[in-house]
C-alpha cells in the first residue's frame, strides 16, 4: 500500500468525521431551546408569574 | 470583421446585456439588507442559479480540465464530485443559520457574535486575504483569456471586465447580482452542453478512447494512487472554501427558510455537471497526443483552438467569461458586505444609520474593484499557490464554523489556538518540513516525499482543528446561549 493510499484513507476519516459532526449537530439541534414555540412559552409563564 | 473586433464586439454585447438586467432591478435597492442579502425573499430558482453561477468560476472551466489532465477520469470525479458535495454539506448548516442568526448579513457576524474578539478579528483577516485572493485570480483570468484566445491587450481585458461588473454591483449590490447571475448561469449550462459535443464530434470518441488506453493508460485507471488520494482529499478542501467564503453566507441568509436545504442541494447537484463536461476535454489532449506550450492548465484553451475553430472560440470565450463574470460579482459583493458591515458598522462608525452603511458599501465596491484591478495589473506569479495554501486555512475552519453553529460549549479560546497550532502546523507539512509562508520558507525540518503536499496539509490542518476544537470544549466547556444570536439586530437598523 503507497502513502498516497493512506492519505487518501485519512482523507475520507477527515470527511467521515466532518459529516457526522453536522449529522449529530442537526439532529440535536431539532429539540433545542431556540424554537420560537418554546420561548414563547418560557415569556408566557414569566410574564404569568 | 478581424477576430479581435470579433471578440470586443462579444464582450460589449454580454456586457451591456449584463449592466442593462443588473441595473434595471437595482431600484428596488432600497437599505442594507437588500444590498447584502437581496431582501431575505430569494426563492428555489433564483437562489440555485445565484449559487451555481458564484461557484462556476474560472478554475472550474480551466482547472477541471487541468485535473483530467494530471489525474485521468480520478481528476475529473474528484473536482466534480468535490465541489458539489461541499455546496450540498453546506445545505443542512445554512438552516441552523437561518435559524439562529435570522437577521445575519455576513459570515463576520456570526464569528462575531459566537466567538470572542480574537477569533473574530483572526477570522477577518483570514477571510479577506481568502476573497480578495480569489477575486483578483477572477480578475486575472478575464485578462489572460481575452489576450490568448483574442490577442486584446492584457490590461484592457482586466479593466473591462472589472469595470462592466462593478457598473452593476456598485449600484444594485445582492439584487442586481441575482439578476444577472440567473442570466449567466443560464448561458453557462446552455453552453456547457454544447460544447464537449461540439469538440468530441470533431475528434471522435473511439479515437480518443483508443488514445488514451494505448499512450496514457493510467488515465483510465480506477486504482491510480495520486488520483485516489485527489478525488478523497479534494471535497475537504471545497468544503473549507465553501463553509468560509461570505457569498455563501450572504446566500444563506438571502433564501427563504422552507426552501433553503433544496436550493442549496439543487446547487449542488447541477454544479456538479460542469466540471464533468469541461473536464473530459482534457481526454481529447491526452487521446491524440495533443502539444501543449503553455503546460497542462492550458489544456482547454489548446483543445478548443485546435478542434472547436473560430465560432467555438466565440463560445468558449462567452463560457470563460460568464462564469468569470458572476463570481466576481458575488465576490466584490460579498467583500463589500464585510466591509461595509464588520468593518465600517462594528468598527469604524457604531452609531451609523442604514443609509450611510449602504453607501459605505457602494464606496467600498469601488475600492475593491480599484484594488482587484491594479493588483491584477501586476500579474502576480504565486495567484494559483495562493489559492492552494490558503486551502490549508479554509480546513482548519471547517470544524469552528459546523461546531460553533451546532453545539453549546464550544470553547473560543481552544478553537483560537487550535486553529493557530492547526495552520502553522498544516503549512509545515505543505512546504515539506518548512513553513511555507507563500514568499518566504521558515526551515525547520525535513519530511519525506511522501508525507508533503497541499492535499496532505490540509488533511493535517483538519485534524487539529478538529481534535483541538473538541477535546478542548470537552475538557472546558464555555456554555453558549444561542437566543442571544437568535434575537441580535444589525446596529444600522438600530440607527435608523
Amino acid at each position: 500500500m503507497t502513502p498516497e493510499y493512506l492519505w487518501a484513507i485519512a482523507g475520507v476519516l477527515c470527511l467521515i468525521v466532518l459529516f457526522t459532526m453536522i449529522a449529530v449537530g442537526s439532529a440535536a439541534s431539532r429539540n433545542d431551546s431556540l424554537d420560537h414555540a418554546e420561548l414563547d412559552d418560557d415569556t408566557t409563564k414569566g410574564a404569568g408569574q | 470583421m478581424s477576430f479581435q473586433t470579433l471578440g470586443v464586439l462579444i464582450i460589449v454585447l454580454l456586457g451591456a446585456s449584463w449592466i442593462y438586467a443588473g441595473l434595471k432591478v437595482s431600484k428596488r435597492v432600497s437599505n442594507t439588507d437588500d444590498y447584502l442579502v437581496g431582501g431575505r425573499q430569494v426563492g428555489v430558482a433564483l437562489g440555485s442559479a445565484t449559487i451555481l453561477a458564484t461557484w462556476v468560476t474560472g478554475n472550474t472551466i480551466l482547472a477541471s480540465p487541468e485535473s483530467g489532465y494530471t489525474y485521468g477520469i480520478l481528476g475529473v470525479l474528484g473536482y466534480a464530485v468535490g465541489g458539489g458535495v461541499a455546496v450540498m454539506a453546506f445545505a443542512p448548516l445554512a438552516a441552523r443559520l437561518k435559524k439562529i442568526l435570522p437577521t445575519g448579513r455576513t459570515v463576520g457576524d456570526f464569528f462575531r457574535l459566537r466567538y470572542d474578539g480574537k477569533n473574530y478579528w483572526l477570522f477577518l483577516v483570514a477571510l479577506l486575504v481568502w476573497d480578495l485572493g480569489w477575486l483578483l485570480t477572477q480578475g486575472m483570468a478575464a485578462g489572460i483569456i481575452l489576450e490568448t484566445i483574442f490577442g486584446i491587450p492584457f490590461a484592457f481585458g482586466v479593466i473591462i471586465t472589472v469595470g462592466i461588473v462593478l457598473t452593476y454591483v456598485s449600484v444594485g449590490g445582492m439584487i442586481s447580482v441575482l439578476s444577472t447571475d440567473f442570466l449567466q448561469s443560464m448561458l453557462i449550462m446552455l453552453l456547457v452542453f454544447i460544447f464537449p459535443a461540439l469538440i468530441y464530434w470533431q475528434a471522435n470518441p473511439r479515437t480518443v478512447y483508443d488514445g488514451m488506453a494505448s499512450l496514457a493508460p493510467e488515465t483510465l485507471r480506477l486504482d491510480n494512487p495520486a488520483g485516489l488520494l485527489f478525488l478523497c482529499v479534494i471535497p475537504l478542501i471545497y468544503a473549507g472554501e465553501v463553509f468560509m467564503d461570505n457569498t455563501f453566507w450572504q446566500r444563506a441568509f438571502a433564501l427563504r427558510t422552507n426552501v433553503l436545504k433544496k436550493t442549496f442541494i439543487f446547487a449542488g447537484i447541477g454544479w456538479v455537471f460542469v466540471p464533468i463536461a469541461t473536464g473530459t476535454l482534457a481526454f481529447v489532449a491526452v487521446g491524440t497526443d495533443m502539444e501543449l506550450p503553455g503546460g497542462p492548465s492550458s489544456v482547454a484553451p489548446e483543445v478548443v483552438s485546435n478542434l472547436a475553430g473560430s465560432i467555438g472560440s466565440v463560445f468558449f470565450l462567452a463560457l470563460l467569461w460568464a462564469a468569470l463574470a458572476s463570481t466576481m460579482a458575488a465576490l466584490m459583493n460579498g467583500v463589500a458586505g464585510i466591509f461595509m458591515n464588520d468593518i465600517y458598522n462594528n468598527i469604524v462608525n457604531r452609531n451609523a444609520t442604514d443609509k450611510q452603511v449602504l453607501l459605505a458599501g457602494r464606496i467600498g465596491t469601488v475600492v475593491i474593484a480599484l484594488i482587484t484591478v491594479a493588483t491584477a495589473l501586476q500579474r502576480p506569479s504565486t495567484l494559483l499557490s495562493l489559492l492552494i495554501w490558503l486551502g490549508i486555512i479554509n480546513a482548519a475552519y471547517l470544524t469552528p464554523v459546523v461546531a460553533g453553529a451546532y453545539f453549546k460549549r464550544i470553547n473560543p479560546t481552544g478553537t483560537f489556538w487550535s486553529i493557530i497550532c492547526a495552520i502553522t502546523v498544516g503549512l509545515v507539512f505543505y512546504g515539506g518540513g518548512d513553513m511555507d509562508l507563500l514568499f518566504f520558507q521558515i526551515p525547520l525540518f525535513t519530511f519525506p516525499e511522501w508525507a508533503s503536499g497541499d492535499l496532505q496539509g490540509a488533511i493535517v490542518s483538519f485534524t487539529i482543528a478538529t481534535a483541538g476544537t473538541l477535546l478542548s470544549s470537552r475538557i472546558w466547556p464555555r456554555p453558549f446561549d444561542f437566543r442571544t444570536m437568535r434575537d441580535w439586530e444589525p446596529l444600522s437598523k438600530t440607527h435608523s
